[in-house]
């Protein structure tokens, strides 16, 4: 049954997660309440997914699937997150040259875009509500760090991930 | 990735041009899901077919999915350690500025004009202060965003 409702929430995720692994995150966070994960434990699902390689949607899909029902759930959970796109993408691979240059299709995404980058700033903003970052000044500076050097220095998010773990570990 | 990749389907192996592989990415981007996994299923079926899709997109999983699973039944069994405790601690800011880059990134790249930066804001607030479900909001989107488009040909 667990294996039946993971399905149906991570063939939400892949159909309507356009845009790529990072406009996942909003809906997944969403979907993962139903298994009763929240908060922290959500941000832990995406440390480890950052972490490894990979897609982050995809990666979010097989830890989440693995949390809640171990390895069937990991399966069944990518398996499903995956299954609308590549359905989706044999029919355009199908019709692709009539597809190409189609205005409707490239009005259409033009404008759901916006949507989906203030989804993702939103996820962002839940979390720093979920795990109160106002709080501990050492979170605050470990965020502020981050976002200085991966944005404007474009360090690679996996070592900032990884800096910030040994960070942690000394300082807490 | 990309490049990555690029080289090895264009220059490599030599199964489909450079002009072709930009176009796929062109459209991967624009659909949903992660675009590696798109261009993967549309490269492996323009090459042969429907169980070329299959297999591509089965070797684009398969390595995350593995090293997922593996670290992923490792932090399970070590999650009560003081020293993993610590690491989450210090971790958990890191990931929410990624994904706050993810999106000043995204929004650089979609050249952010009034209109859009007012859609995007009233996204962000319905979310985190009227707690409105993220599905309801891309359905609207999805809505309203077809008979957008379906005007804006319509006049053109």
């Amino acid at each position: 049954m667990i294996l039946i409702h993971l399905a149906l929430s991570f063939i939400r995720v892949g159909l309507l997660g356009f845009g790529g692994g990072y406009a996942m995150i909003p809906l997944i966070q969403q979907e993962v309440l139903k298994f009763g994960i929240q908060g922290p434990e959500f941000i832990d699902i995406l440390a480890i997914s950052q972490m490894t390689p990979g897609p982050i949607g995809v990666n979010a899909a097989t830890y989440t699937g693995f949390k809640v029902a171990g390895l069937p759930g990991s399966f069944i959970s990518t398996f499903s997150n995956v299954l609308p796109t590549f359905i989706i993408m044999i029919i355009v691979a199908k019709l692709f040259y009539r597809f190409r240059k189609n205005a409707f299709v490239e009005t259409f995404f033009k404008g759901i875009r916006p949507v989906f980058i203030g989804l993702i700033a939103a996820s962002a903003c839940v979390m720093v509500k979920d795990i109160k970052l106002w709080a501990d000044y050492k979170a605050i500076l470990i965020f502020i760090v981050v976002l200085i050097a991966g944005y404007r220095f474009r360090v690679n998010p996996i070592f900032l991930i990884l800096l910030s773990a040994i960070t942690g570990f000394l300082i807490y | 990735m990309l490049p990555l990749i690029e080289r090895e389907i264009t220059e490599t192996k030599k199964w489909i041009d450079k002009e072709e592989f930009l176009d796929i990415v062109g459209i991967s981007q624009s659909m949903p899901g992660v675009m590696i996994l798109n261009v993967a299923t549309t490269v492996g079926y323009k090459i042969s077919g429907l169980s070329g899709a299959v297999f591509a997109c089965l070797g684009a999983i398969l390595p995350p999915f593995i090293s997922i699973v593996l670290a992923g039944w490792f932090f399970i069994k070590a999650k009560d350690s003081l020293a993993v405790k610590k690491i989450f601690s210090g971790v958990r800011p890191a990931v929410i500025a990624l994904i706050a880059i993810a999106a000043f990134n995204l929004s650089k790249a979609a050249k952010i004009n009034k209109l859009t930066f007012f859609v995007l804001s009233s996204v962000i607030l319905a979310i985190v202060l009227l707690n409105v479900n993220p599905l309801y909001v891309i359905l609207s989107a999805i809505a309203i965003n077809i008979f957008y488009a379906a005007w804006a040909i319509e006049i053109k």
